[in-house]
């Protein structure tokens, strides 16, 4: 049983999870408190930010109040300790605005603080001197981004508004780098090194996805309806597309090497058109393989459960075999269609990293370049982007999913 | 008027229909009774072709069903189920409007259509017109089922047991609807039903289906009064027949008219049923009741009358 | 449960027979068989791929490739399976409830995560080799585990626990006799889940320098050696395949 075909199956339950309100009486928030506690050990014992004269040489760590002045030191402790202390407060609306209005705060301070520290080591050691982000800020970013997903959640528990929260955030986030503010930071300067490289990678990954998709959907939703209307054929079918999905994507981009190479030495052809044995084609192949488990898995989830009686009635009323499925099954189906399709977007997303190590490109490409140099900003460049990318289908696909299960209760 | 000519329908071995032929006058409503897998639904279904014969014909006023495409052959016929159905992602209004949707009524026609359907089943359309099937109760989805099924104004009904997933309170008040409804428009209709009480309340023809073949057809009383055989006589009730003929017989039949028992109470109307006169008399503990028929005639009806014909 | 019983009834030959007809046990066989045979398949490689001056991979025996791989995977697993489990009863016991809404995000957003960012976060935070890898493994792995772990506890029917607490059985005793039994088919799923990802995510391990299954496949790649990719490929699709087969016999055994 995969992963995929988990989420398909039980839908509502996951997409309903993070609406879920909080249960009990009014009180303090254990969740909170962990955290805080979390941030003050990671600030007292590990490095905000690690700074190394070049790119290749490892860091140094250096703790909050060494890095930074001290009057952004205290900004930032004095954040956390309100933080902390609303966690305490009796519970209430206001207090899960006071917490997001914190946590938000304490995300932009604590990046502002790392990009002035930053500045700092660059004033006092010049320009190819590096500073990455340390352990310490990442537990803090973290834990001020969970503290705000966790009290925005209970605020705002349709994921539409949810949506919009976040487009904020991120929002207020890249204006932050594209204002310079973060420029002197060693991930930003990976990025403004590649910045070409970047866009054209981040385009082919969403290419690879949507090429997948492409062959995927179509395919996949005809073996989900070859499933429905073949009962015998049910079993064997989904054991195969089980079996794709159990063997290691990269092991599958490998096994199609041999047989595309040879097929375009055969037919030279096929290699005008940029089909062989690396590069897009056993990519979009082994992605296509990939995705027919969780389409075909829900196309036929969702259409064997449109109740058997309301396709009688409408066969019986006189519906035609196409009017049955355009009218009645497939917007029957639909949320279960939608979220098929967020599983199956969310997942090649993830796998198209892979492909970057036959040569397909795409945002892998950052990881391993970066893995290959030990250059840990370059792989938290490929590696954050493509938790990003995934994360932006998610909600997206989630918000429409949340957006026709509404439509269609009164 | 509706002929089934022969029909025969097989699955593999077993013969689910076979070489059954029946007549259904137009305007009257016939019930098809027996067990369960005595093909009284696959014959239903061969009616408007949800399941295509194997062998002989249906005739709807004298055309050959099967000469006409399946989809249009539906549209003029209406069909209820047990499980009614209905749409749930479409409003009461639009489950309705179904099939003059599909007709291509104007919209006008369509709304003005779905309004006239609502009071005939009985729902106040300002109520119901836009609210959602899962929040009706089970019996008044099954008005919508049979006012979705009316909405193009087919001749014919189908009905495959609407009544048998309600609960016995329910069931009664969509029976006394249906019986309505039918006097009111005059439909034929077709019903499925396992239930001999129902069939004898509702149809004016009974046919009994057993191992897919018509064991006896006719009109309630003819069943009650003489089956053919075991078989029908055990279905039809046993031992309890005698009282289930009583709810078919007319006081008027029995009644003495050359005595006038006087107004010593009420007197019984002569075309109530006989079930209803003898509760009045173990009511009143009485073994004579006063008649009046509708032309004002008075007599007597004596228990001893009642019990023999 | 029924074929279980009656497989220990049964005379050794008819035991045998119906082992034979297991596809867990062909698939393990064929894996097993393939670890023995690929050192001595120069020639086979040699004339598939002529040109091609070293066809067989020799770095490592596949023997230890397949032992590293197998012990980096099943080392995570015996973590994700007890944390994970544990994790998932103490949010949905009275004491954790005040962390299941945030535990249940958690493990929603997280498996949205391509492992392989993952994995490639453990570096920076670690370093290379084995042990990045199974912290990324360990952290990956516990999500479905702990999301079906809430899952299949929450989905247990009311009834029996009423008559659990009925006839007088602790908190604990509950838990032990009638929740995790119940829940145990859900939660199964969700390990299976776990290890299955976790074989294909120790397999880029070895481009954060673990040695595994995919050593070959990665050294194949950058050094355009299609034996390489072949062998390893095989050898790790094998291995997951067997593994997703004998949780097959687990589920069944279960039911």
């Amino acid at each position: 049983m995969s992963l995929a075909g988990e989420a398909v199956v039980a839908p509502a339950p996951e997409a309903a999870a993070p609406a879920r309100p909080r249960a009990g009486a009014p009180r303090a928030n254990p969740l909170l408190v962990l955290i805080v506690t979390g941030m003050v050990v990671a600030l007292g014992s590990l490095g905000f930010v690690s700074a190394a004269p070049n790119r290749i040489v490892s860091g140094k760590p250096l703790a909050l109040w060494v890095a930074v002045e001290p009057g952004v030191a205290a900004l930032v402790a004095a954040l956390v300790v309100a933080l902390g202390a609303s966690a305490l407060i009796r519970s209430g609306v206001w207090r899960d605005r006071l917490i997001a209005l914190i946590a938000a705060a304490l995300l932009v301070a604590s990046l502002l603080a790392a990009a002035h520290a930053a500045g700092l080591v660059a004033a006092a050691s010049g320009p190819v001197a590096r500073t990455s982000l340390g352990a310490a800020f990442w537990i803090v970013a973290a834990g001020a981004a969970f503290a705000l997903a966790d009290a925005v959640g209970r605020l705002a528990p349709h994921p539409l508004a949810q949506s919009a929260i976040a487009a904020a955030v991120v929002g207020a986030l890249l204006a932050l780098a594209a204002s310079g503010a973060l420029s002197d930071l060693s991930l930003a300067r990976e990025f403004a090194n590649r910045r070409a490289a970047y866009g054209a990678e981040m385009l082919r990954h969403l290419a690879l996805v949507g090429g997948a998709l492409a062959a995927a959907l179509p395919i996949g939703t005809l073996l989900g309806l070859l499933a429905l209307r073949r009962p015998g054929w049910r079993k064997p079918l989904f054991a195969v597309l089980n079996l794709i999905q159990t063997i290691p994507s990269i092991a599958i981009f490998g096994l199609l090497i041999g047989p595309l190479s040879a097929l375009s030495g055969a037919f030279p052809g096929l290699r005008a058109l940029g089909i062989g044995g690396i590069g897009a084609a056993p990519a979009v192949i082994a992605l296509t393989l990939y995705g027919l488990l969780p389409v075909a898995r829900g196309a036929f989830t969702g259409l064997a459960s449109v109740p058997p009686a309301v396709i009688d009635a409408a066969r019986g009323m006189g519906l035609d075999e196409r009017q049955i499925l355009r009218r009645v099954s497939i917007p029957l189906a639909l949320p279960i269609l939608v979220a098929a399709l967020r599983v199956v977007v969310v997942q090649l997303t993830g796998l198209t990293v892979v492909a970057a190590l036959i040569g397909a490109g795409g945002l892998g490409v950052f990881i391993f370049q970066g893995l290959g140099q030990t250059a840990t900003d370059l792989i938290l460049l490929g590696a954050l982007s493509a938790i990003a990318l995934a994360l932006v289908f998610d909600l997206a696909l989630r918000s429409l999913g949340e957006l026709i299960a509404t439509g269609e209760r009164p | 008027m509706i002929v089934l000519d022969r029909l025969t329908k097989r699955y593999g071995p077993t013969v689910a229909v076979d070489q059954l032929s029946l007549t259904v006058p137009t305007g009257s409503i016939c019930a098809l009774v027996g067990a369960s897998g005595c093909g009284k639904s696959t014959t239903l279904r061969l009616i408007n072709r949800l399941i295509e014969p194997d062998g002989g014909r249906v005739l709807i006023e004298g055309t050959d069903a099967a000469s006409l495409p399946a989809v249009a052959l539906r549209r003029r016929i209406g069909y209820v189920i047990q499980s009614i159905g209905l749409f749930p992602h479409w409003s009461i209004a639009r489950n309705i409007s179904t099939v003059p949707e599909l007709l291509g009524w104007t919209p006008a026609r369509i709304s003005a259509r779905v309004d006239e359907l609502l009071d005939l089943v009985g729902l106040d359309p300002a109520l119901y017109r836009h609210r959602r099937p899962h929040q009706l109760s089970g019996g008044q989805q099954q008005r919508v089922g049979v006012a979705r099924a009316l909405a193009a104004d087919p001749d014919l009904l189908l009905m495959d047991e609407p009544f048998g997933a309600l609960d016995p309170v329910t069931r009664d008040g969509l029976q006394g609807a249906l019986i309505d409804i039918q006097a009111r428009t005059g439909k034929t209709v077709v019903i499925v039903t396992h239930d001999i009480d129902e069939a004898i309340r509702l149809a004016s023809r009974i046919a009994v289906l057993d191992g897919g073949r018509l064991i006896q057809q006719g009109t309630p009383r003819e069943l009650l009064a003489h089956p053919v055989n075991s078989f029908v006589e055990a279905f039809v009730g046993g031992p309890r027949r005698g009282l289930r003929l009583l709810q078919v017989t007319p006081v008027g039949e029995r009644t003495d008219y050359s005595v006038d028992h006087g107004d010593a109470c009420e007197p019984i109307a002569a075309d109530a049923m006989l079930d209803a006169a003898l509760a009045l008399m173990v009511a009143g503990g009485t073994d004579r009741l006063p008649v009046r028929d509708q032309a004002g005639r008075r007599g007597t009806l004596s228990l001893a009358d009642v019990v023999t014909s | 449960m029924s074929d279980i019983a009656s497989g220990h009834t049964r005379p050794p030959a008819g035991a045998l027979a119906r082992l034979a007809a297991r596809p867990a046990v062909w698939a393990s066989l064929a894996f097993a068989a393939a670890l023995m045979l690929l050192p001595y398949s120069g020639p086979l490689f040699h004339a598939l791929f002529p040109d091609l001056p070293r066809p067989l991979y020799t770095r490592a025996s596949f023997l230890d490739l397949a032992l590293s791989h197998a012990g980096l995977v099943g080392l995570a697993s015996l973590v994700v399976v007890s944390l994970g489990i544990a994790i998932g009863i103490f949010v949905t016991r009275p004491a954790g409830r005040d962390f299941a809404g945030p535990v249940d995000t958690l493990t929603a957003v997280g498996q949205t995560f391509p492992p392989t960012a993952v994995l490639a976060l453990a570096v920076p935070a670690i370093g290379y080799g084995g042990a990045p890898t199974v912290i990324a493994l360990i952290v990956y792995g516990l999500l479905p585990v702990v999301s079906a772990t809430i899952a299949g506890l929450g989905a247990v029917p009311a009834a029996p626990v009423q008559a659990a607490d009925g006839i007088g059985l602790s908190p604990a005793g509950r838990l032990v006799k009638v929740e995790l039994p119940l829940a145990a088919p859900v939660i199964l799923s969700g390990i299976r889940t776990s290890v299955i990802l976790n074989i294909g995510t120790a397999t880029i391990g070895s481009t954060v320098g673990a040695l595994t299954l995919g050593s070959p496949i990665i050294e194949g790649l950058s050094g355009s050696n299609p034996a390489y990719v072949l062998q390893g490929a095989l050898l790790v699709g094998l291995f997951a395949v067997a593994t997703d087969l004998w949780f097959d016999e687990l589920e069944r055994a279960l039911h």
